[in-house]
């Protein structure tokens, strides 16, 4: 019994293994920023 | 041609439709030095501009030093229509009023809260000259008010940016000494008054220390002036919790940028002629 246990143990423990995934997760922001803003509606250069 | 405001509201929203997370900043600084302008004329400029910046969906507004040149009174009135707040972290009025500003502000972008800290000069009003009464407006020490309200901002934030209207060697001694701000964007308006210097996006970082040998550098980016240029940076928050700060450019804003029409059929071709239109009708939305 005990080593059916110790089977069927291992073997979860191998799947739950496999299933995890290994590539980080990561959030991404884009932060624009401006300053001085009255001079914006001025024509832009160029 | 409608000027910068419209092509950098292209530029974000050009992002958002990538599917990108944009938060769109102003660091302050939106009312001009140049006194001589006449109040009422003034604040129909200023209107206009902060019903563009609507349309172009800013996120939040520094409270800068020329802001508080015509009062607290004049500031409240031409900002009464403004869809983001703006930040005052250490600017307010005194008893028995409500608040300039908010003392912070707190994103929700997507998955990612982000704090945002906005200060000026404690020393404002010798720097402005203000030419009406503003002793109702108290301004306290920036270092101290970053000091009260990070914890606080740090507990609901992933990320703090800091919004400041302070010179360069004042910013960096906030950085290095107060530990949780990710990144700083110093205004123009205020360094053109102590040095009339202008400069563009540019980055220079901050190291602090993290404790046994670990250092950590907090870019400082700094806002260009006169709508020439607009700067972009990325924040990147890992599955840790930890945020890197990465990606630091200029965008030039010129005719090479597709405008917003939203904000172009605000401001017109002609901002003199647009401001003349409206002045012949009430304002959308006025309260």
């Amino acid at each position: 019994m005990k080593r059916i246990c110790a089977v069927i143990l291992a073997t979860l423990t191998i799947c739950t293994t496999v299933s995890i995934p290994s590539r980080a997760h990561s959030k991404e922001l884009t932060i624009l920023y401006t300053g001085d803003l009255l001079g914006h509606l001025t024509p832009a250069p160029g | 041609m409608a000027g910068g405001l419209a092509r950098i509201a292209g530029v974000a929203q050009a992002l958002r439709n990538e599917g990108k997370n944009v938060v769109l900043l102003d660091s302050g600084g939106l009312f001009p030095t140049d006194k001589k302008q006449v109040p009422i004329r003034l604040k129909k400029t200023l209107e206009l501009a902060i019903d563009a910046m609507n349309a172009a969906q800013y996120d939040v507004m520094n409270l800068g030093p020329t802001e508080l040149t015509l009062g607290s009174s004049f500031f409240r009135q031409t900002f009464q229509n403004a869809s983001f707040p703006v930040v005052a972290s250490n600017a307010g009025l005194k008893e028995g009023t409500e608040p300039l500003g908010k003392p912070y502000a707190i994103l929700q972008c997507d998955e990612i809260t982000v704090g945002v800290i906005g200060i000026m000069p404690a020393n404002t009003f010798a720097l402005i000259k203000p030419t009406i009464k503003v002793d109702d407006i108290k301004i306290v020490d920036p270092e101290a008010a970053v000091a009260q309200l990070l914890p606080e901002v740090r507990r609901q934030a992933q990320a703090v940016i800091l919004l400041s209207q302070c010179n360069d060697f004042l910013t960096r001694r906030i950085l290095m000494e107060a530990p949780g701000i990710d990144l700083a964007i110093r205004g123009n308006s205020g360094s053109r008054i102590t040095t009339a210097k202008t400069s563009s996006c540019e980055s220079t970082g901050v190291t602090v220390s993290r404790g046994e040998g670990a250092t950590l550098t907090i870019p400082v980016y700094t806002a260009s002036s006169r709508g020439a240029e607009l700067g972009s940076v990325i924040v990147n928050i890992d599955d840790q919790g930890a945020v890197t700060v990465r990606g630091g450019r200029v965008i030039k804003i010129d005719d090479s940028v597709k405008p917003d029409l939203r904000v172009t059929a605000i401001l017109g071709n002609d901002i003199a002629q647009t401001l003349k239109n409206r002045a012949a009708r009430p304002r959308v939305g006025q309260k």
